[in-house]
């Protein structure tokens, strides 16, 4: 792994801009002054980390549903029967991005963001043109559009009719940019898709079914919106009664895996894995660590701790339900920039990897994406 | 082997380029749901009242209508006796946003 300074395309804002691209921040989240070169080899090593680690995942949901584990994971009892059953169901999933630390040949995981993971579009399409671009005789771990696509036909045969909902939250363009790209590969895959925002869910009392804003009634719905948040809200206790009516994307099994504390059983459950860092709920005495939130997004509240003092902590509203502590995984530093490694699962197979690098140790909404490829 | 296709931008997501999804949403209040001229379109049937209104006819309530919140039904629907408007609650997702992204 190299990071090679490489000129940036003349006008390459607006060419990203043409491909869907609309969250950058000002021009500095997407970053095609540099690019990150692998050899054959340490693609394929990131390929198959990612597939063995989904493996250990699928064995710990299944290791805490048995336990019912709910409380240790901060879910209420009331949503235990939906996570069971969406399992037990083998609901589907559609997709995941696996963050690793890869360090001069080994591979880390650091969180799983299975429940909603962004950056999808600029690993999927953005850094594909710009390999059309730029080094058309490389190549690039990258075939998330086709995965996607041919994943919805899998997906296709759970599903009651071909109509898809998708929804998101109104406050971000990035989610929003998210949906509307995994929309476009469902309307490729040949389903009928309709988008609408969270609150204009509605609920009909009378059918007992959740319904969209034109009163139709949902029953198969992507959604990039937490499922923390889901079931905290008022109509969180519905996904419990309608769910044999109405399919959520991800599944809510997922809920585990996005949780923090799914770290904790992946080192009690695979303790000499390569690929699984210890960690903990009890703050360690000794060694370098990083204190991470039971829930957290975009890198908020972490805390690293090295040689008995915390070198870098980020701020943030999360933490209230407690913290994990895993082993300190430094990232590489390529002349104070530290990219973490976004490896994407597509109906549970490796499908490719974007990479966002940061000045500092933590991989927050700072950070910025740096296009790939290998020869 | 991870050599992908050509990747085809399908019309949602170009749409979105250009418009970044404003679909309107009915408000869950009560209105007159009158035409610009003033005039509403009622009828009595099953001795309920109900008013034509955009997708539908809405039960009245008070001389009002809500179409945010009850779901319109069909002239057959109202004809039948016994039938009731399917009421919709809303606004029950997506209160938690705290205005980024939700990504993890």
């Amino acid at each position: 792994m190299k990071r090679i300074e490489i000129t940036p395309r003349p006008g390459w804002q607006n060419t990203i801009e043409q491909q869907g691209f609309l969250f950058n921040e000002g021009g500095n989240y997407w970053k095609e002054n540099a690019a990150y070169s692998f050899a054959e080899a340490e693609i394929l090593s990131i390929e198959k980390a990612t597939s063995e680690i989904f493996a250990m995942c699928l064995e710990a949901v299944e290791y805490v549903i048995k336990r019912e584990w709910y409380d240790k994971f901060f879910i209420e009892r009331k949503f235990a029967d939906l996570i069971r059953w969406s399992w037990y169901e083998d609901q589907p999933s559609l997709y995941g991005r696996m963050d690793l630390s890869y360090n001069n040949g080994s591979i880390k995981l650091l969180e799983f963001n299975a429940d909603t993971p962004t950056s999808l579009l600029e690993s999927s399409v953005i850094q594909w043109y710009w390999l059309k671009d730029v080094k058309p005789n490389s190549d690039q771990f990258n075939s998330i559009h086709e995965r996607l696509i041919a994943h919805y036909k899998v997906i296709r045969g759970w599903m009651k009719s071909n109509r898809m909902h998708f929804c998101c939250s109104e406050e971000s363009l990035e989610d929003l940019m998210t949906v509307k790209y995994m929309e476009d590969a469902a309307q490729q895959a040949g389903l009928d898709t309709r988008f609408l925002f969270m609150s204009q869910l509605g609920f009909d009392t009378q059918k007992q079914n959740f319904t969209d804003d034109l009163f139709e009634k949902i029953e198969t719905i992507f959604k990039l919106y937490p499922y923390e948040w889901m079931m905290a809200e008022e109509f969180g206790p519905e996904l419990v009664t309608t769910r044999e009516k109405c399919w959520w994307i991800e599944p809510a099994w997922k809920t585990l895996l996005s949780n923090k504390m799914i770290l904790t059983v992946l080192h009690e459950l695979f303790p000499r894995s390569p690929y699984i860092l210890p960690c903990t709920t009890t703050r360690p005495r000794t060694g370098d660590f990083v204190e991470k939130p039971i829930y957290s997004r975009e890198g908020s509240n972490v805390d690293i701790w090295v040689n008995g003092r915390s070198v870098e902590k980020s701020d943030g509203e999360y933490g209230s339900e407690g913290y994990v502590y895993q082993q300190y995984a430094p990232l590489p530093d390529f002349g104070g920039n530290h990219p973490v490694i976004g490896s994407w699962l597509i109906g549970g197979e490796p499908a490719g990897m974007g990479i966002r690098e940061s000045d500092g140790l933590i991989t927050n909404n700072m950070s910025r994406f740096v296009p790939h490829y290998f020869e | 082997m991870k050599r992908s296709s050509t990747i085809i931008l399908g019309v949602v997501l170009l749409a979105a380029i250009s418009s970044c999804s404003d679909q309107p949403k009915e408000k869950d209040e009560w209105i007159t749901g009158a035409d610009h001229n003033g005039r509403t379109r009622d009828t009595l049937i099953n001795n309920q009242q109900y008013r034509h209104y955009s997708l539908g006819w809405f039960l009245i309530v008070n001389g009002v209508i809500n179409p945010g919140r009850y779901q319109p039904s069909s002239l057959s629907q109202i004809r039948t006796p016994g039938h009731v408007p399917a009421h919709i609650r809303s606004g029950g997702f997506g209160s938690t946003g705290r205005g980024s992204s939700v990504s993890e």
